[in-house]
């Protein structure tokens, strides 16, 4: 086999195996999901001791159940079940930033709730880039 | 820096070979995406890979025969839904072929003479 033949084999099999695990999504559907992610962690650390903490928490969860969520519905809608590869691990690594941010987000004080805010904008634009396609653990993904 | 197939970064210890049955450019089309989700639609396949269906079922039966891909049907309200998914097989088929593809493109680059 020669070296160009290879090459575009090898380049199939990456845009392939990146439109079932990542197809590029409505630009709606990644705004609101985006939207979810950031208020998800901007609302981790929001609340004062007690109760008022524990319903921004509840809040926070359900934002990045909603985040998660959405694209996978939007991918099933389009006839793809379930994550494997490098999606998997990305989204495994998402589940345990989520939480840690949670945990940390409880243990801090009032003075965290900026900072988890400025976070919150942070994580929106990435996780919006991601979903896009232009942004993946790795490297740029539809260049 | 581009990032490079995942399925060559995990690919089995050992020499890759190229995979005769993935040589076939459509059937590589169709496991690489199949290796992007734990299952996949018929017609999800056939639409990402632009084949009629005939075609596209002639190519599952290829794969099907290998074990390479799993053929299964769902029900979906009123209808039934053919779900294609896989298998272990097959991963591990793809990801020496990636890893191989890899290898010549390597290989070639590093015999370029340099100008």
């Amino acid at each position: 086999m020669d070296l160009d033949t290879a090459q575009a084999q090898a380049d199939e099999v990456r845009r392939a195996y990146l439109a079932a695990s990542r197809p590029t999504l409505a630009r709606s559907t990644c705004a609101f999901s985006a939207l979810c992610a950031g208020a998800g962690v901007a609302l981790a650390a929001q609340g004062g001791p007690g109760w008022p903490h524990l319903f921004f928490a509840v809040a926070a969860v359900l934002f990045f159940a909603a985040a998660h969520l959405l694209p996978t519905f939007a991918r099933r809608r389009r006839g793809l079940h379930g994550y494997r590869g490098w999606t998997r691990t990305e989204n495994t690594t998402f589940l345990l930033v989520a939480v840690s941010l949670l945990i940390s987000g409880s243990a801090g004080g009032r003075e965290l709730a900026w900072i988890f805010a400025g976070l919150g904008v942070v994580a929106a634009v990435a996780w919006y880039a991601m979903l896009r396609g232009v942004l993946v653990a790795g490297g740029w993904a539809r260049s | 820096m581009a990032r490079t197939t995942s399925l060559a970064a995990t690919a089995p210890v050992g020499k890759p070979t190229l995979d005769d049955t993935l040589s076939s450019a459509v059937r590589l089309r169709i496991c690489a995406y199949l290796s992007g989700c734990d299952e996949a639609d018929f017609k999800a396949v056939r639409e990402f890979c632009g084949l009629s269906q005939p075609n596209l079922s002639k190519n599952l039966t290829v794969l099907a025969d290998r074990d390479y891909v799993e053929i299964h049907k769902v029900a979906s309200g009123r209808y039934t839904k053919t779900r294609l998914r896989l298998t272990a097989t097959g991963q591990g088929a793809l990801q020496s072929h990636a890893a191989a593809l890899q290898d010549i493109v390597t290989t070639a680059r590093t015999q370029q003479p340099t100008s």
